[in-house]
């Protein structure tokens, strides 16, 4: 039942649903937490304080509180009022949360633990890929690494054969978990721009020769060689886009 | 209207809400299960609202919920189609409960002991490498609290968990800690998680904890990784296979 685009120009503040705004304060909110403004141990400011400064009811924000207490960040303490949590309680996969970690200053450490994770996780079942891979694996493989060779000048075509390349290695491993997780952390930060960095085709270049060098590896039946080339071409990769100021010391691992 | 609240102190949930998180575990573990196959269509609001015995109102909160969960993708027109493995959020809870619990059949703990060997492995290593002596007391202590009580299986068992969670914490991975802790958790609750006991489970245990705590305590990575990683492997094919046949020497 859609209202029409005059109902809704002329509709009464009123009768605007606390739905819609309650996703854009919380997402402010988990900011503010997230980047220190209110900090862990502190309350946020009182309810009052909180429909004054964003100019809704009430309902609203105890909607966005109830949010903010699901991800981790808040606890409400009877008498206390809403106290922040400490960072280890902050439910880090949530997309609110780690998109506002990336975007602090020391967003990049994150994101470095993001890459570290999906290196860890995929050089094992690029491992186990290689140990179980039937020919018709190996042959989409190989036909999708000849495909990017043809797709490094158009960086948005490469990048979705690229995915796939990733995800039939973790099909092929039969981890489901372990494929969930990584898809799930790449789901968060696939329109984050300090993940991304800037596409350009030397990048795939250098990017397909470490998928080739993967593909061999299983395609030989290699099990410890596809790990170490599934390693260093995630390493790789990450470290030829990583912007950041401080030291990639995690990666080294 | 006051939210006052009931009898367990917290604000009354509302109704539906109540009768969605039944409604949508019950799908979940249809979904998880295969019963509702990838690409199958769910039946229509009508139907499901008559079969859950619940307004059509719920059925459509129950299903945003799955999307949210990347179980379902809703297409305006088309219905409700289940979603390809690829997209389901396994550390939702919901999904990874349901996925636990269907073990049996889905064979899931196996493949998330690998991913806590891995990920708790590497913790343990980056531990090693960047600990503080406040860190390596810490470890030591729950070490410590593990040996006083060998004589109390619970006690044993949270102390045990109590010494995996502050590696993870030390190791400054967020990410990774966050991600083996709901894994971790949640397996716990699991009956087949604990699986078989067996002469010895207890001592063993005390002897790996030992083997991470030593190779944290020099600082040597590698050694460190790979007693966290056998620990948590080997325990968990020993109490997943049959016991020792051999009775323990005195």
């Amino acid at each position: 039942m859609t209202e029409s685009p005059v109902d809704a120009r002329f509709a009464p503040a009123t009768r605007r649903r606390p739905a819609n705004l309650a996703p854009a304060i919380t997402a402010e909110l988990v900011h503010r937490i997230v980047r220190g403004i209110h900090p862990p141990g502190a309350a946020l400011p009182p309810e009052p304080a909180l429909c004054d400064a964003f100019g809704v009811s009430r309902t609203v924000i105890r909607e966005a509180v109830k949010i903010l207490q699901e991800k981790g960040l808040v606890q409400v303490r009877q008498g206390a009022g809403t106290i922040v949590t400490a960072p280890a309680m902050w439910d880090m996969l949530d997309a609110l949360v780690l998109g506002a970690s990336i975007t602090g200053d020391d967003g990049v450490i994150i994101l470095d633990d993001l890459v570290v994770t999906r290196r860890l996780l995929e050089s094992d079942m690029a491992n186990v890929a290689a140990r179980t891979a039937d020919a018709d694996t190996v042959g989409r493989l190989g036909a999708l690494v000849d495909r990017m060779d043809e797709l490094v000048d158009d960086p948005a075509a490469y990048a979705e054969q690229d995915l796939a390349f990733h995800d039939t290695i973790m099909r092929a491993s039969g981890n489901r978990i372990a494929r969930g997780v990584v898809r799930s952390l790449e789901s968060q930060v696939v329109n984050t721009a300090r993940y991304l960095g800037r596409p350009e085709p030397a990048l795939c270049v250098a990017s397909n020769r470490g998928h080739r060098r993967i593909y061999e590896r299983v395609a030989t039946h290699d099990p410890n060689g596809a790990a170490e080339e599934m390693f260093r071409h995630i390493t790789e990769a990450w470290l030829a886009r990583r912007n950041g100021p401080e030291d990639a010391t995690r990666l080294r691992r | 209207m006051t939210t006052r609240s009931d009898a367990f102190g917290l604000p009354p949930r509302r109704r539906s809400e109540r009768l969605s998180v039944a409604v949508v575990t019950d799908l979940v573990e249809l979904i998880v299960t295969g019963q509702l196959a990838e690409g199958d269509l769910l039946p229509p609001e009508g139907p499901l609202s008559e079969h859950f015995g619940v307004s059509r109102t719920v059925i459509r909160e129950s299903a945003k919920r799955l999307e949210e969960k990347g179980l379902v993708i809703i297409a305006q027109g088309r219905g409700t189609q289940v979603a390809r493995s690829g997209s389901w959020n396994m550390l939702d809870p919901i999904v990874l409960s349901a996925l636990i619990d269907n073990d049996e059949s889905l064979g899931v703990l196996d493949e998330l002991t690998v991913v806590r060997g891995n990920l708790e492995s590497a913790m343990a290593g980056e531990v090693a490498a960047t600990r503080t002596p406040e860190g390596l007391a810490r470890i030591e202590h729950a070490l410590g609290v593990m040996r006083e009580m060998q004589q109390e299986s619970d006690s044993f068992r949270q102390a045990d968990v109590v010494f995996h969670l502050t590696v993870m914490e030390l190791s400054g991975n967020r990410l990774a800690e966050n991600i083996t802790k709901r894994l971790y958790r949640r397996a716990l609750e699991s009956a087949r998680y604990q699986g078989l006991g067996y002469e010895g489970a207890f001592q063993s245990t005390l002897e790996d904890h030992a083997q991470v705590t030593d190779a944290i305590a020099r600082q040597d990575v590698a050694a460190a990784q790979g007693a966290m990683r056998e620990h948590i492997i080997g325990s968990w094919q020993r109490r997943r296979f049959a016991a020792p046949q051999d009775k323990p020497e005195s």
